[in-house]
Protein backbone atom coordinates (compact mmCIF):
# COMPACT_ATOMS: atom_id res chain seq x y z
CA UNK A 1 0.00 0.00 0.00
CA UNK A 2 2.89 2.64 0.71
CA UNK A 3 4.68 2.13 -1.89
CA UNK A 4 1.64 2.02 -4.41
CA UNK A 5 0.94 5.63 -2.68
CA UNK A 6 4.83 6.55 -2.93
CA UNK A 7 4.68 5.63 -6.97
CA UNK A 8 1.26 7.61 -7.37
CA UNK A 9 2.83 10.40 -5.67
CA UNK A 10 5.78 10.16 -8.21
CA UNK A 11 3.31 10.09 -11.54
CA UNK A 12 1.63 12.88 -10.15
CA UNK A 13 4.70 14.98 -9.42
CA UNK A 14 6.49 14.16 -12.49
CA UNK A 15 3.38 15.19 -14.49
CA UNK A 16 3.33 18.71 -12.59
CA UNK A 17 7.05 18.81 -13.66
CA UNK A 18 6.45 18.29 -17.34
CA UNK A 19 3.55 20.43 -17.53
CA UNK A 20 5.22 23.02 -15.55
CA UNK A 21 5.72 26.36 -16.80
CA UNK A 22 9.12 27.63 -17.05
CA UNK A 23 9.85 31.01 -17.36
CA UNK A 24 10.37 32.59 -20.23
CA UNK A 25 11.49 35.46 -22.21
CA UNK A 26 7.79 36.37 -22.43
CA UNK A 27 6.91 35.74 -19.31
CA UNK A 28 9.74 38.77 -17.49
CA UNK A 29 7.80 41.51 -19.20
CA UNK A 30 6.28 42.69 -15.48
CA UNK A 31 5.76 46.46 -16.70
CA UNK A 32 2.66 47.97 -16.46
CA UNK A 33 -0.02 46.73 -19.18
CA UNK A 34 -1.49 49.56 -21.62
CA UNK A 35 -4.17 49.26 -23.96
CA UNK A 36 -5.65 51.63 -26.89
CA UNK A 37 -8.30 51.77 -29.24
CA UNK A 38 -5.82 52.07 -32.37
CA UNK A 39 -7.08 53.02 -35.82
CA UNK A 40 -4.59 53.15 -38.93
CA UNK A 41 -6.11 54.75 -42.34
CA UNK A 42 -4.92 55.29 -45.73
CA UNK A 43 -6.07 57.03 -48.50
CA UNK A 44 -8.13 53.57 -49.36
CA UNK A 45 -8.60 51.98 -46.09
CA UNK A 46 -8.31 51.62 -42.58
CA UNK A 47 -7.30 49.00 -40.22
CA UNK A 48 -8.83 48.75 -36.64
CA UNK A 49 -8.10 47.41 -33.59
CA UNK A 50 -6.60 47.51 -30.22
CA UNK A 51 -2.82 48.03 -29.20
CA UNK A 52 -1.32 46.54 -26.01
CA UNK A 53 1.91 47.14 -24.29
CA UNK A 54 3.99 46.15 -21.63
CA UNK A 55 7.10 48.31 -20.38
CA UNK A 56 10.48 46.63 -19.14
CA UNK A 57 13.14 48.68 -18.13
CA UNK A 58 15.21 47.79 -21.81
CA UNK A 59 11.84 48.04 -24.46
CA UNK A 60 8.36 48.41 -24.67
CA UNK A 61 6.86 45.47 -25.73
CA UNK A 62 3.52 44.87 -28.29
CA UNK A 63 0.28 43.81 -29.50
CA UNK A 64 -1.37 44.81 -32.01
CA UNK A 65 -4.78 43.10 -32.86
CA UNK A 66 -8.08 43.59 -34.71
CA UNK A 67 -11.72 44.15 -33.73
CA UNK A 68 -12.07 40.41 -33.54
CA UNK A 69 -9.21 39.42 -31.52
CA UNK A 70 -6.76 38.13 -34.36
CA UNK A 71 -3.47 39.49 -34.03
CA UNK A 72 -1.88 42.03 -37.12
CA UNK A 73 1.72 42.25 -35.76
CA UNK A 74 3.86 42.27 -32.63
CA UNK A 75 6.29 44.36 -31.86
CA UNK A 76 9.84 45.05 -29.58
CA UNK A 77 10.47 48.66 -29.13
CA UNK A 78 14.26 49.56 -27.57
CA UNK A 79 14.44 52.23 -25.26
CA UNK A 80 17.78 52.82 -25.68
CA UNK A 81 18.85 52.60 -29.42
CA UNK A 82 15.34 53.42 -30.52
CA UNK A 83 15.14 50.77 -33.11
CA UNK A 84 12.35 48.43 -33.64
CA UNK A 85 11.71 44.72 -34.33
CA UNK A 86 8.66 43.35 -35.69
CA UNK A 87 7.28 39.91 -35.23
CA UNK A 88 4.67 37.82 -36.05
CA UNK A 89 3.46 40.36 -38.97
CA UNK A 90 0.19 39.28 -40.51
CA UNK A 91 0.38 38.15 -44.25
CA UNK A 92 -1.35 40.91 -45.50
CA UNK A 93 1.36 43.50 -43.71
CA UNK A 94 4.16 40.94 -44.10
CA UNK A 95 6.22 42.95 -47.83
CA UNK A 96 9.20 44.33 -47.24
CA UNK A 97 8.35 47.57 -48.38
CA UNK A 98 5.19 47.92 -45.91
CA UNK A 99 7.13 46.70 -42.91
CA UNK A 100 9.67 48.93 -43.69
CA UNK A 101 6.96 51.64 -43.16
CA UNK A 102 5.48 50.73 -40.54
CA UNK A 103 8.83 49.66 -38.24
CA UNK A 104 9.55 53.75 -38.56
CA UNK A 105 5.98 54.81 -37.89
CA UNK A 106 5.25 52.74 -35.09
CA UNK A 107 8.45 53.51 -33.58
CA UNK A 108 7.13 57.72 -33.50
CA UNK A 109 4.01 56.10 -31.93
CA UNK A 110 5.92 54.42 -29.32
CA UNK A 111 7.80 57.38 -28.25
CA UNK A 112 5.30 59.24 -28.41
CA UNK A 113 2.85 57.21 -26.24
CA UNK A 114 5.16 56.57 -23.67
CA UNK A 115 6.72 60.23 -23.56
CA UNK A 116 10.57 59.11 -24.65
CA UNK A 117 12.57 61.92 -26.12
CA UNK A 118 12.50 61.87 -29.99
CA UNK A 119 13.30 64.41 -33.07
CA UNK A 120 10.51 63.35 -35.42
CA UNK A 121 11.05 63.98 -38.95
CA UNK A 122 9.51 67.16 -40.79
CA UNK A 123 7.40 63.70 -42.64
CA UNK A 124 5.12 63.56 -39.33
CA UNK A 125 2.41 65.82 -38.08
CA UNK A 126 1.86 64.89 -34.36
CA UNK A 127 -1.61 65.90 -32.80
CA UNK A 128 -1.32 64.76 -29.10
CA UNK A 129 -3.72 65.91 -26.40
CA UNK A 130 -3.78 64.22 -22.67
CA UNK A 131 -5.88 61.70 -24.41
CA UNK A 132 -5.63 60.87 -27.84
CA UNK A 133 -2.66 60.73 -30.26
CA UNK A 134 -2.68 61.27 -33.71
CA UNK A 135 0.44 60.82 -35.69
CA UNK A 136 0.23 61.02 -40.05
CA UNK A 137 3.18 60.07 -42.01
CA UNK A 138 2.84 63.12 -44.93
CA UNK A 139 4.96 61.21 -47.35
CA UNK A 140 2.98 57.87 -46.91
CA UNK A 141 -0.69 59.56 -46.79
CA UNK A 142 -0.55 57.26 -43.26
CA UNK A 143 -2.73 58.47 -39.91
CA UNK A 144 -2.65 56.36 -37.09
CA UNK A 145 -4.93 57.20 -34.03
CA UNK A 146 -4.71 56.13 -30.00
CA UNK A 147 -7.29 56.84 -27.20
CA UNK A 148 -6.45 54.89 -24.35
CA UNK A 149 -9.33 52.01 -23.82
CA UNK A 150 -11.73 52.66 -21.06
CA UNK A 151 -11.71 49.06 -19.15
CA UNK A 152 -15.32 48.70 -17.13
CA UNK A 153 -14.37 47.03 -13.53
CA UNK A 154 -12.21 44.07 -13.62
CA UNK A 155 -11.09 42.19 -16.80
CA UNK A 156 -11.96 38.70 -15.91
CA UNK A 157 -13.53 35.56 -17.99
CA UNK A 158 -16.78 34.57 -17.02
CA UNK B 1 -5.03 7.08 7.81
CA UNK B 2 -6.22 4.43 5.91
CA UNK B 3 -9.19 6.40 5.47
CA UNK B 4 -7.79 9.57 4.40
CA UNK B 5 -5.55 7.58 1.68
CA UNK B 6 -8.50 5.86 0.11
CA UNK B 7 -10.56 9.08 -0.26
CA UNK B 8 -7.49 10.45 -2.04
CA UNK B 9 -7.30 7.62 -4.53
CA UNK B 10 -11.07 7.52 -5.25
CA UNK B 11 -11.00 11.66 -5.43
CA UNK B 12 -8.24 10.92 -8.02
CA UNK B 13 -9.66 7.94 -9.59
CA UNK B 14 -12.96 10.33 -10.19
CA UNK B 15 -11.49 13.21 -11.29
CA UNK B 16 -9.46 10.72 -14.02
CA UNK B 17 -13.20 9.51 -15.10
CA UNK B 18 -14.78 13.06 -15.54
CA UNK B 19 -12.08 14.09 -17.63
CA UNK B 20 -12.09 10.76 -20.22
CA UNK B 21 -11.67 11.73 -23.73
CA UNK B 22 -12.05 9.34 -26.39
CA UNK B 23 -10.83 10.24 -29.95
CA UNK B 24 -13.89 9.06 -32.20
CA UNK B 25 -12.98 7.28 -35.41
CA UNK B 26 -14.88 5.62 -38.15
CA UNK B 27 -18.62 4.80 -37.73
CA UNK B 28 -18.31 6.74 -34.52
CA UNK B 29 -16.75 9.76 -35.63
CA UNK B 30 -19.18 10.16 -38.72
CA UNK B 31 -22.05 9.01 -36.18
CA UNK B 32 -20.81 12.49 -34.06
CA UNK B 33 -20.61 14.51 -37.39
CA UNK B 34 -24.22 13.64 -38.57
CA UNK B 35 -25.67 14.41 -35.41
CA UNK B 36 -23.94 17.69 -35.51
CA UNK B 37 -25.00 18.39 -38.77
CA UNK B 38 -28.03 17.74 -38.50
CA UNK B 39 -29.21 20.14 -35.47
CA UNK B 40 -26.93 22.55 -37.48
CA UNK B 41 -29.27 22.17 -40.94
CA UNK B 42 -32.57 22.60 -38.18
CA UNK B 43 -31.27 25.89 -36.97
CA UNK B 44 -33.29 28.61 -38.60
CA UNK B 45 -31.79 31.24 -35.93
CA UNK B 46 -29.42 31.75 -33.07
CA UNK B 47 -28.84 34.59 -31.04
CA UNK B 48 -26.86 34.94 -27.64
CA UNK B 49 -24.14 36.76 -25.55
CA UNK B 50 -20.42 35.85 -25.79
CA UNK B 51 -17.81 36.64 -23.64
CA UNK B 52 -14.18 36.39 -25.48
CA UNK B 53 -11.18 36.09 -23.84
CA UNK B 54 -7.59 37.05 -26.08
CA UNK B 55 -4.27 35.17 -24.23
CA UNK B 56 -1.33 36.86 -25.91
CA UNK B 57 1.80 34.66 -25.63
CA UNK B 58 4.22 37.61 -25.99
CA UNK B 59 2.86 39.78 -23.38
CA UNK B 60 1.41 37.12 -21.55
CA UNK B 61 -1.43 38.70 -20.68
CA UNK B 62 -4.69 38.80 -21.91
CA UNK B 63 -8.03 41.04 -23.46
CA UNK B 64 -11.87 40.45 -22.65
CA UNK B 65 -14.06 41.70 -24.56
CA UNK B 66 -17.93 41.23 -25.03
CA UNK B 67 -20.76 41.16 -27.04
CA UNK B 68 -23.76 39.75 -28.81
CA UNK B 69 -24.53 37.43 -31.69
CA UNK B 70 -27.27 36.93 -34.17
CA UNK B 71 -27.58 34.35 -37.24
CA UNK B 72 -30.70 33.47 -39.50
CA UNK B 73 -30.90 30.76 -42.14
CA UNK B 74 -28.89 30.94 -44.76
CA UNK B 75 -27.59 34.30 -44.63
CA UNK B 76 -27.56 36.56 -42.55
CA UNK B 77 -25.05 37.30 -39.31
CA UNK B 78 -24.38 40.19 -36.88
CA UNK B 79 -21.48 39.86 -34.76
CA UNK B 80 -21.53 43.04 -32.02
CA UNK B 81 -18.56 43.84 -29.72
CA UNK B 82 -20.35 46.01 -27.02
CA UNK B 83 -17.50 46.11 -24.48
CA UNK B 84 -14.74 47.53 -23.81
CA UNK B 85 -15.12 48.77 -27.01
CA UNK B 86 -17.91 49.35 -30.01
CA UNK B 87 -17.65 46.93 -33.23
CA UNK B 88 -20.29 45.76 -35.59
CA UNK B 89 -20.04 43.41 -38.49
CA UNK B 90 -22.91 42.48 -40.60
CA UNK B 91 -23.51 40.54 -43.40
CA UNK B 92 -26.91 40.20 -44.79
CA UNK B 93 -26.16 37.76 -48.45
CA UNK B 94 -25.09 40.86 -50.33
CA UNK B 95 -23.57 42.94 -48.82
CA UNK B 96 -21.21 43.44 -45.58
CA UNK B 97 -21.21 46.23 -42.92
CA UNK B 98 -17.93 46.85 -40.71
CA UNK B 99 -17.90 49.81 -38.94
CA UNK B 100 -17.03 51.63 -34.79
CA UNK B 101 -18.00 54.67 -33.25
CA UNK B 102 -15.72 56.59 -35.80
CA UNK B 103 -15.73 54.88 -39.30
CA UNK B 104 -18.13 53.05 -41.29
CA UNK B 105 -17.53 50.36 -44.34
CA UNK B 106 -20.20 48.85 -46.96
CA UNK B 107 -18.84 46.11 -48.95
CA UNK B 108 -20.43 44.83 -51.76
CA UNK B 109 -19.76 41.33 -51.60
CA UNK B 110 -20.18 40.53 -55.31
CA UNK B 111 -17.25 42.52 -56.01
CA UNK B 112 -15.38 41.43 -52.38
CA UNK B 113 -15.44 38.01 -52.62
CA UNK B 114 -13.02 38.14 -49.62
CA UNK B 115 -15.32 39.34 -47.33
CA UNK B 116 -18.29 36.91 -48.15
CA UNK B 117 -16.07 34.10 -47.65
CA UNK B 118 -14.93 35.40 -44.28
CA UNK B 119 -18.71 35.66 -43.02
CA UNK B 120 -19.54 32.33 -45.10
CA UNK B 121 -16.91 30.49 -42.60
CA UNK B 122 -18.30 32.94 -39.38
CA UNK B 123 -21.78 31.41 -40.18
CA UNK B 124 -20.81 28.11 -40.58
CA UNK B 125 -18.33 27.88 -37.71
CA UNK B 126 -20.94 29.35 -35.06
CA UNK B 127 -23.70 27.33 -36.55
CA UNK B 128 -21.54 23.91 -36.83
CA UNK B 129 -22.07 23.29 -40.80
CA UNK B 130 -17.83 23.74 -40.80
CA UNK B 131 -18.21 20.60 -39.75
CA UNK B 132 -19.15 19.30 -43.45
CA UNK B 133 -16.91 21.94 -45.53
CA UNK B 134 -14.18 19.18 -46.43
CA UNK B 135 -12.77 22.18 -48.58
CA UNK B 136 -12.10 24.25 -45.98
CA UNK B 137 -11.03 22.34 -42.93
CA UNK B 138 -9.97 18.62 -41.87
CA UNK B 139 -12.05 17.37 -38.59
CA UNK B 140 -11.12 15.44 -35.57
CA UNK B 141 -13.11 15.13 -32.76
CA UNK B 142 -12.95 13.95 -29.00
CA UNK B 143 -15.44 12.84 -27.09
CA UNK B 144 -15.96 13.75 -23.44
CA UNK B 145 -18.96 13.01 -21.07
CA UNK B 146 -20.82 15.82 -21.93
CA UNK B 147 -19.48 17.34 -25.00
CA UNK B 148 -17.95 16.81 -28.38
CA UNK B 149 -14.78 18.70 -29.10
CA UNK B 150 -14.50 19.15 -32.76
CA UNK B 151 -11.23 20.72 -34.37
CA UNK B 152 -10.97 22.12 -37.61
CA UNK B 153 -7.26 22.50 -39.48
CA UNK B 154 -7.87 25.08 -41.87
CA UNK B 155 -6.81 23.03 -45.43
CA UNK B 156 -6.82 26.45 -47.80
CA UNK B 157 -3.49 28.72 -47.83
CA UNK B 158 -5.54 31.70 -46.83
CA UNK B 159 -7.08 30.28 -44.00
CA UNK B 160 -3.90 28.57 -42.86
CA UNK B 161 -2.34 32.18 -42.64
CA UNK B 162 -4.96 33.69 -40.16
CA UNK B 163 -4.92 30.51 -37.32
CA UNK B 164 -3.71 27.39 -37.26
CA UNK B 165 -7.06 25.78 -35.59
CA UNK B 166 -10.25 26.16 -34.25
CA UNK B 167 -11.78 23.80 -31.09
CA UNK B 168 -15.75 23.82 -31.58
CA UNK B 169 -17.31 22.56 -28.51
CA UNK B 170 -21.13 20.93 -29.11
CA UNK B 171 -23.11 20.26 -26.13
CA UNK B 172 -24.23 17.04 -26.20
CA UNK B 173 -27.63 17.93 -24.28
CA UNK B 174 -29.00 20.13 -27.46
CA UNK B 175 -26.11 18.68 -29.77
CA UNK B 176 -25.39 23.06 -29.99
CA UNK B 177 -21.97 24.96 -29.78
CA UNK B 178 -20.99 26.08 -26.40
CA UNK B 179 -17.34 27.62 -26.94
CA UNK B 180 -15.06 28.49 -30.11
CA UNK B 181 -11.46 28.33 -29.51
CA UNK B 182 -9.44 30.02 -31.71
CA UNK B 183 -5.52 29.38 -32.43
CA UNK B 184 -3.19 31.63 -33.89
CA UNK B 185 0.15 30.67 -35.92
CA UNK B 186 2.05 32.99 -33.10
CA UNK B 187 1.04 31.10 -29.82
CA UNK B 188 -2.09 33.47 -28.92
CA UNK B 189 -5.22 32.09 -29.00
CA UNK B 190 -8.88 33.11 -27.80
CA UNK B 191 -11.86 31.57 -26.14
CA UNK B 192 -15.42 32.46 -27.21
CA UNK B 193 -17.93 31.49 -24.93
CA UNK B 194 -21.65 31.43 -25.85
CA UNK B 195 -24.10 32.57 -23.14
CA UNK B 196 -27.91 32.72 -23.03
CA UNK B 197 -28.55 30.69 -26.63
CA UNK B 198 -31.79 30.56 -28.10
CA UNK B 199 -32.54 28.56 -31.37
CA UNK B 200 -35.19 29.23 -33.37
CA UNK B 201 -36.88 31.53 -32.09
CA UNK B 202 -37.72 34.37 -33.97
CA UNK B 203 -35.19 37.48 -34.85
CA UNK B 204 -36.07 41.28 -35.70
CA UNK B 205 -34.86 41.52 -39.23
CA UNK B 206 -33.77 45.40 -38.25
CA UNK B 207 -30.77 43.80 -36.70
CA UNK B 208 -29.11 42.72 -40.53
CA UNK B 209 -30.15 45.90 -42.10
CA UNK B 210 -27.29 47.60 -42.93
CA UNK B 211 -27.01 50.94 -41.28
Amino acid sequence: MKNFLLFLSLCIGAIQFTFGQEPTADSLNTGPTRKYKFELTTSKAAISGILITQETQNEIVGSMINDFGLSALEFKFNKKTGKIKLLNVAQFLNKWYIKLVLKKDIAVCIRRLYNLESKESKNYIILDDSQDLTVVNKKRNLKYQFSPLQIQGKEDET
Amino acid sequence: MKKLLSIIILILSACILCQAQTHLQGSQLQAAITKINNAAAGMKSMSCSFVQTKHIKLLNDKMVSKGTMNYKQTDKLRWEYTSPYKYLFIFNGSKVYVGNSSRKDVIDTKSNKVFKEVARIMMNTVTGKALSKKDDFSVSVVSTNSAWQVTLVPVKKDLKQMFSKVILVFNKANTMISEINIYEKNGDWSNIKLTGVTYNGAINEKLFAIP
